[in-house]
């Protein structure tokens, strides 16, 4: 998350408002005025981390694996009789740095704009994707790339990088304290020392084009990926950036040539297949893709799980209910899943560490999916369900009073009695979720060899042998009362059946004592091993491949396929499909959100009311009307700032306002509110008011949200539960706008202004205003913290540790001063003339101190300051309190002294 | 009986071995790439194979085609390839034509792999019983092992349009003697019924008819 290209005065301007605008900030970004590069960090609290989920990340790692690289290597060296450790080292390496070099040079790119977004209008890209139903080997595909490529090569790159960087791309080493925002969720005093000591301990992080690399058998790289100029339509578009990138380096890895290649493996590497080994994900809250509440969504959830501990292999299985139930958890299990997971990342092993339990989880999938449709491929090949049934009856004919088989009988008919009809199973079966997978495997990679069927055909055979069982289970049900058998071993089940019902605390129980109870426990035998269902083997000396034993060992297989085909087709398209895989690791409540079971902006809704409550009463109790109101022809729901509709004419004033000095009042008491960008909101309560040409528009007040629309989604826990179906939530019109507010205006009846007072009303308006401003500290309420790196450094090494005066300031990105009012005043100057402060001395407001009712502490009017370069000390008026209060310095009329005459017309310009 | 007249059939195939020997090999190619390449021995007597392959009569080098995006956990097809193999596939007893052999050669539709083919990313420590899987291929299946002296088996994969492994469709034989068999291979019966049509077109090609005819009289019982 990183914004260079922005001028460094708005930036600054802006860290007045982070608490407001927290979605339009950046984390680290590097600081020109100080003569050295030096870096804020930007560290939300958990209710920020939750909204920022909606928000396109500006930053992202990408991780990328090279065992394959080095395992095709080794063997090539082991065939061509090469020293192996060398060539496996030198392919890691050039594999590595191919993939850095043509990372770098995408995001490069397509940020600068040179290649067009994939869903772009009039793209034709998109359509050739969905022609080529997203292979990227797909010949019109590599053509059209390869005209993109042409029309802007990607040697032109570093040449256009100089002068102004769209985007960077750097080698992490290991994760340090620029990456704080990973560790931490708020800033304290604790948290500031945490990070101070790690400050001597950041290594120098190398660009990921500088190829200058020892050749080493490590295979995992991690790179960072910056974008660091936004473009105004970043909110609506960094989604689509992200989702191109990833089109692109694919594409670019296939067909893209570079100069640094290493010749050698020039066609071997195109073996590979790039996405399976590589992982993009976000560097912190924000999201890679739009986040929807989907099951590929929700596996998220079950890829983070990953990350705190590989032995919990298979977090994959998960039906639908189950993903649904992990959504309504308490968060006290959360709060010590994000410790485990903070810890976790504090081993700068754990991308690696993680990256290899996805890799064995997909492992996992595919051969299971390999298992289960070989099997129902065999199954069909021979059976159909009437002959399977048949089989059955079969069994019950001749062994029908033999215990061991009517046991199975009984384990058998429970199994398939929990999966039942798939329409109205509560297991759930998500068939729309199996048709997509079915899709899938029309894909040649992922479909098993000599698999001819179509899951479809898979579903309806067992629907059919699930209404034909019906009798069978009857008839064995009829046989075992008679023969007062009691069959209850739960451990007798299946391990997905099992699995299942363990959430249930009965059965967890019942398990339990099973177990205690030693291992005693009698499995299901048959009598005669009949090999039902195998495949001999071509080779004598190779025993067949057995399937299962009999009838009833091959229609529970049936129902345990079907249950394992099923939980992967839930997380089939986060991990099993073609593309890079971009889990959001840093977002907890991502998929809370996106299923808009929390909403992270109910605190501040709360409170927000509460602002717009005090704003109404100012109103009413400062003056009957306000002399502001909106022009007629302004569309509702715009987004602007109330500054830019003052400069645009749309705001109207009353003619018997002054309305110069109005605007001053309102500049003065709205503060970083007047520019902030708002959505115009109009509360129309009454009807117009019949007659009347004027438009009837007041302004109410400015109320902060930090986002707004998109939270009217909720699950629908009434209907039949279906991923895709019922947890779908009403698509949100438009993008939300986070990090936004909203400057209110009231429709009223009538106009009359005589009664306006505007002192009690902005005395009232103030008092509102900072109210609202103290409430980001509750925990509850969206708000992130800036840091300012080298500030913070400076602070540690003059008191070897962080002063609990110190923390209010940091926390705000700002200097450790004597008071909050120096650390402002100092930073606005700063940026303003772009030269450090050397001597500021604070004149103290007698006048204001004097009275009984202001503000505690001591208020300042006037700042005297020394720029570095100046002989001397001038004047500068300000307005202060000395925690920071009612804070007010006009930097576009700084008096030229601050520029010692020298160069003060150029630097004010530039200052602007 | 059945097994009498397969086994004389294939006794009678033994002695029909093309003398062309086909070997797959990575090298180095002239721009410092590493490159599969297939080299095509022929001896006087199939020299023409050689001639029309690439104008030279002794020996023709080609770029072997190669499967892009196919070297990960998740394909399906080359896990297949080093794992259950012998279980999904059976070899037709059919054996090529020197001038289907020469038609499959003009192909650029397939990649063949070898045992130790560096493709093999899921069970490379099982070279040994690799081998022997793909050797079964070019035994015969029933009667005396007259094709014991094998001692090189190659396993054809055809291609998708988008260089992605598709079935496999047939295994090249190569004796001790340097002489190389090719033959279609189907699916296991009993796993599918499916029909693998890779060779139909370069066996219908010309004489098409002709070996299609002799195929099914030597499948009768």
């Amino acid at each position: 998350m990183i914004l260079a290209g922005i001028g460094l005065d708005t930036l600054f301007l802006d860290m007045k408002k982070l608490g407001l605008l927290s979605t339009f900030l950046i984390t680290v970004f590097p600081l020109i005025g100080s003569g050295q590069v030096s870096q804020f960090v930007r560290i939300p609290n958990a209710t920020q981390c939750a909204a920022d989920s909606k928000s396109p990340t500006e930053s992202a790692f990408l991780y990328i694996d090279a065992t394959n690289a080095g395992r095709i290597a080794y063997q090539i060296a082991a065939q061509k009789k090469y020293p192996q450790d060398d060539f496996v080292a030198r392919a890691i390496t050039a594999y590595k740095n191919r993939l850095a070099v043509l990372a770098d040079g995408v995001l490069a790119k397509l940020t600068s704009g040179q290649w067009p977004l994939i869903n772009s209008a009039g793209s034709e890209l998109e359509q050739i994707l969905k022609d080529c139903r997203s292979d990227l080997n797909c010949l019109p595909l590599k053509q059209k790339f390869f005209m993109i490529q042409n029309a802007s090569p990607m040697a032109a790159v570093k040449s256009n990088a100089i002068s102004k960087k769209p985007s960077q791309c750097l080698k992490v080493e290991e994760l340090s304290a620029l990456q704080s925002h990973l560790f931490f969720q708020g800033v304290t005093q604790n948290s500031l020392n945490t990070m101070a000591q790690q400050l001597d301990f950041i290594k120098a992080q190398k660009s990921c084009s500088d190829l200058a690399v020892v050749p080493s058998q490590d295979p995992s790289s991690l790179l960072q990926l910056d974008i660091l100029s936004l473009r105004d339509d970043f909110q609506t578009r960094g989604f689509d950036i992200w989702a191109s990138f990833k089109t692109y380096l694919s594409l670019a890895w296939r067909y893209t040539a570079l100069p640094s290649d290493d010749a050698a493996f020039r066609q071997i590497f195109l073996n590979l297949s790039l996405e399976e080994n590589m992982m993009l994900f976000s560097n912190g809250c924000k999201s890679l893709s739009r986040p929807e509440c989907t099951s590929d969504f929700l596996t998220s959830y079950q890829i983070r799980r990953m990350m705190i501990s590989v032995k919990d292999i298979d977090p994959l299985n998960m039906n639908s209910d189950e993903m649904r139930d992990r959504l309504f958890k308490p968060e006290t299990e959360e709060g010590a899943f994000q410790t485990s997971f903070v810890s976790k990342l504090a081993d700068n092993q754990w991308v690696s560490s993680f990256f290899k339990s996805l890799s064995s989880i997909s492992w996992g999938m595919t051969a299971e999916i390999k298992k289960s449709t070989q099997f129902f491929q065999t199954l069909l090949n021979k059976k159909n369900s009437e002959q399977l049934i048949a089989d059955l009856n079969q069994i019950l004919e001749t062994r029908g009073d033999d215990q061991s088989t009517l046991e199975s009988f009984h384990y058998l008919c429970g199994e398939s009695n929990l999966i039942g009809q798939p329409e109205f199973s509560f297991y759930s079966f998500d068939l729309e979720n199996i048709e997509k997978f079915s899709k899938l495997d029309s894909n040649s990679n992922s479909a098993p060899a000599g698999v001819s069927l179509r899951i479809g055909q898979i579903v309806s055979f067992h629907k059919d042998l699930y209404k034909k069982l019906g009798s069978v289970c009857e008839r064995a049900n009829n046989l075992e009362q008679k023969q007062k058998y009691n069959f209850s071993k739960f451990s007798n089940y299946r391990p997905w059946f099992k699995r299942y019902l363990k959430k249930y605390s009965m059965f967890q129980a019942l398990l339990d004592s099973e177990g205690a109870s030693g291992p005693n426990v009698l499995a299901p035998t048959v009598a005669n091993k009949e090999n039902y269902l195998q495949l001999p083997s071509i080779m004598r000396d190779l025993p067949p491949l057995v399937f299962c034993s009999d009838a009833i060992d091959c229609t529970r297989t049936v129902f345990e396929s079907m249950a394992h085909l099923n939980r992967i087709a839930l997380s089939s398209r986060a991990l099993l499909q073609n593309d890079i895989i971009s889990p959001g690791l840093f977002n907890k409540a991502a998929d809370k959100v996106a299923c808009g079971l929390v909403n992270p902006w109910e605190a501040q809704d709360l409170v927000k009311k509460k602002l717009f409550m005090d704003m109404i009463s100012s109103v009413l109790f400062g003056a009957t009307r306000l002399p502001i109101y909106l022009d007629v022809g302004f569309k509702p729901g715009e987004v602007t700032s109330f500054k830019k509709l003052v400069e645009d004419g749309k705001i109207k004033f009353d003619v018997k306002v002054d309305k110069p000095k109005m605007l001053t009042s309102l500049a003065l008491h709205l503060g970083s509110l007047i520019g902030v960008p708002c959505s115009v909101q109009i509360s129309q309560t009454q009807m117009p008011a019949p007659n009347n040409d004027l438009p009837n528009y007041f302004f109410t007040g400015i109320t902060g949200s930090a986002c707004k629309g998109a939270e009217k989604g909720a699950m629908d826990l009434t209907g039949a539960m279906s991923i895709g179906e019922s947890y779908k939530q009403s698509s949100p019109s438009g993008q939300s706008m986070c990090g936004s507010c909203s400057i209110n205006f009231e429709q009223a009846l009538e106009t009359s202004w005589n009664q306006f007072v505007p002192f009690r009303f902005f005395a009232r308006l103030l008092d509102s205003v900072v109210r609202y401003n103290n409430s980001k500290d509750d925990p509850s309420f969206p708000h992130a913290d800036i840091v300012n790196l080298s500030y913070l450094s400076e602070t540690f090494h003059k008191y070897g540790t962080i002063p609990e005066k110190c923390v209010a300031p940091l926390k705000r990105g700002l200097k450790c001063l004597n008071n909050m009012c120096e650390s402002l005043i100092t930073r606005d100057l700063e940026s303003a003339t772009q030269r450090k402060v050397v001597i500021l001395d604070l004149e103290e407001d007698r006048q204001e101190s004097r009275q009984e009712n202001s503000v505690p502490g001591v208020s300042y009017r006037r700042a005297w300051v020394q720029m570095q370069g100046c002989d001397r000390k001038v004047p500068v008026p300000v307005t202060c309190a000395r925690d920071g209060e009612s804070y007010y310095l006009n930097t576009d009329r700084l008096s030229k002294n601050l520029y010692c005459g020298a160069a003060s017309d150029e630097s004010q310009g530039a200052a602007k | 009986m059945r097994n009498v007249i397969l086994s004389l059939f294939f006794i009678l195939m033994a002695f029909d071995a093309h003398a062309v020997s086909i070997s797959s090999l990575l090298e180095t190619n002239s721009a410092g790439e590493l490159e599969k390449q297939t080299i095509v021995r022929c001896n006087a007597a199939d020299a023409e194979l050689c001639q029309n392959l690439c104008s030279d009569s002794n020996t023709c080098i080609q770029p072997e085609e190669l499967c892009t995006d196919c070297v990960g956990l998740k394909n399906q097809t080359l896990r297949t390839a080093f794992t259950d193999l012998p279980y999904l596939y059976r070899r037709s007893n059919k054996k090529l034509s020197s001038q289907e052999l020469l038609r499959f050669l003009q192909r650029t539709d397939h990649m063949l792999l070898n045992y130790d083919s560096y493709l093999n990313i899921f069970n490379a420590n099982k070279k040994d019983q690799i081998k022997d899987q793909f050797l079964a291929f070019c035994r015969i299946q029933t009667g005396p092992n007259v094709f014991d002296n094998i001692s090189e088996a190659l396993l054809i994969v055809s291609l998708s349009e988008n260089q992605q492994p598709d079935q496999f469709v047939g295994i090249l034989c190569t004796n001790q003697k340097s002489e190389t068999s090719i033959f279609p291979l189907a699916f296991n019966p009993e796993y599918s019924k499916q029909p693998i049509e890779y060779f139909n077109s370069i066996i219908n090609n010309e004489d098409g008819l002709k070996l299609k005819l002799s195929l099914e009289l030597s499948l009768k019982p």
